[in-house]
């Protein structure tokens, strides 16, 4: 057997999680204590991991449990290792004072995940109507045999996701421009969706998570009818434990 | 751990979910983050069942082209939009029957369709760059795929930082291919 690692907590909160988890619907987990943090894993098959779906949504589900808990630092889905003196020697050990540091540093804040869309109708009478030509593209396209317009279906597919993609960056802009000063940082993911306008994570202090969601909600009915808004969250702080993210302009006490 | 207060649903359309939800939604939060050590990650994703539920879509690819071009096919283009139109042209265009324009239209596809190149948001590589960008999208877009199958792949690393000046710029260098020399 070997031990898949789910993330990593401060020790001291780590027995309150693993409680919560045995009484929850997620999946069991122990904790492997060493310093000041301990490392949330469970027992798995030798060899390579198959992921399932029931595999990643118990990675999720976990995390998310052990973080009404504590600053919770995520591992990469499918971190496996050997047994328990692995885990302390390759992986607490080195790092310990590091990931202490990192946890503390976390207190208090979760990830919000902002995803944006166009809706399909209105964007797409938008783009005809500031683009005759397209316009006039697609009403002609219509008239001649589906066999015959492959090539301008093309075409005219390609202009309007140009023309989409260049709203996406002004938008896109625009919203971050609104929501980046509530957020001591952002990460900013690829599109989700080819009628995207924004997928962001940002990380948020929890005395302005309601300042956050209020600015979400806002701009959500100032767009109404044009772009829809799902906001995900709190969450751990996936998109802020691996390597650098960009910092909004805000400095911050953490005291 | 303070929960954001509870607002009502108001008209706003605004979803809230405290967690991703469904196996799309869960892996676009979770893949490629988080602490990663790469000789103890072990993970064969297994193709068939992510590749199905793959919510990550390539932006400049033919197929997307396609549905944007069949969306656009199923519009009531009789309604008049709500944003900026010129007038004239759209009087024109909502009565044509255009029976007596079809004759030509196969021999002068091209200029027809996009003639003049005053397209508002054109900075004019994207059609020059298109089938030479059309290929390349198409290539990039399965290798990402199998690129994220094998794990730990560098598209991890550049979606949560190492961007400079913007987030901006790291979105654009990832989803853009043919049709953006636009510099952000």
């Amino acid at each position: 057997m070997a031990l898949y690692v789910y993330g990593i907590m401060r020790a001291r909160d780590a027995p309150a999680a693993i409680a919560a988890l045995r009484k929850g619907s997620a999946p069991r987990a122990s904790a492997i204590d060493h310093d000041e943090v301990s490392a949330l894993t469970s027992s798995v098959p030798d060899g390579e991991l198959q992921l399932r779906r029931e595999n990643i949504l118990a990675h999720a589900d976990v995390l998310q449990a052990a973080f009404q808990h504590g600053p919770v630092l995520p591992m990469r889905l499918g971190t496996a290792m050997t047994d328990e003196s692995t885990v302390v020697q390759e992986l607490l050990g080195p790092q310990s004072a590091n990931l202490a540091s990192r946890l503390d540093a976390l207190l208090g804040k979760a990830e919000m995940q902002v995803k944006a869309r166009y809706l399909e109708e209105p964007l797409l009478r938008s783009v005809l109507d500031r683009d005759p030509i397209l316009r006039d593209a697609v009403e002609r396209t219509r008239q001649l045999p589906a066999a015959a317009t492959h090539f301008e279906q093309i075409r005219i597919g390609e202009a309007i996701a140009a023309a989409v993609q260049a709203r996406q960056a002004t938008d896109g802009d625009t919203l971050l421009g609104v929501l980046r000063p509530l957020a001591l940082a952002v990460s900013i993911a690829p599109p989700h969706h080819e009628r995207a306008v924004m997928n962001a994570g940002f990380l948020v202090d929890s005395d302005q998570l309601d300042a956050f969601d209020s600015a979400v909600e806002h701009l959500s009915e100032e767009r109404a009818g044009e772009i829809e808004f799902k906001l995900i969250g709190p969450l751990p702080p996936y998109s802020f434990v691996s390597g650098e993210w960009e910092r909004a302009n805000q400095p911050r006490s953490t005291a | 751990m303070a929960v954001a207060a509870m607002q009502p649903q108001s008209m706003s359309q605004l979803q809230r979910h405290p967690g991703p939800s469904g196996l799309a939604e869960v892996l676009d939060v979770i893949l490629d983050k988080g602490i990663v050590i790469d000789v103890y990650v072990r993970v064969a994703l297994v193709g068939i069942e992510l590749l199905t539920v793959d919510a990550r879509i390539v932006i400049a690819s033919v197929d997307t082209y396609l549905r944007f071009a069949e969306a656009v096919n199923r519009l009531d283009l009789t309604q008049v939009g709500k944003s900026e139109t010129l007038p004239e042209m759209v009087g024109d265009m909502t009565e044509s029957g255009s029976s007596g324009k079809t004759k030509g239209i196969l021999e002068g596809a091209k200029d027809a369709l996009f003639g003049g190149g005053d397209d508002d948001d054109d900075d004019g590589d994207e059609k020059s760059g298109s089938s030479r960008g059309r290929s390349s999208s198409s290539g990039r877009s399965s290798s990402r795929s199998r690129s994220r199958s094998s794990g730990g792949s560098s598209s991890g690393g550049s979606s949560s930082g190492g961007s400079s000046s913007g987030g901006s710029s790291s979105r654009s260098s990832r989803s853009r291919s043919s049709s953006g020399s636009r510099s952000r």
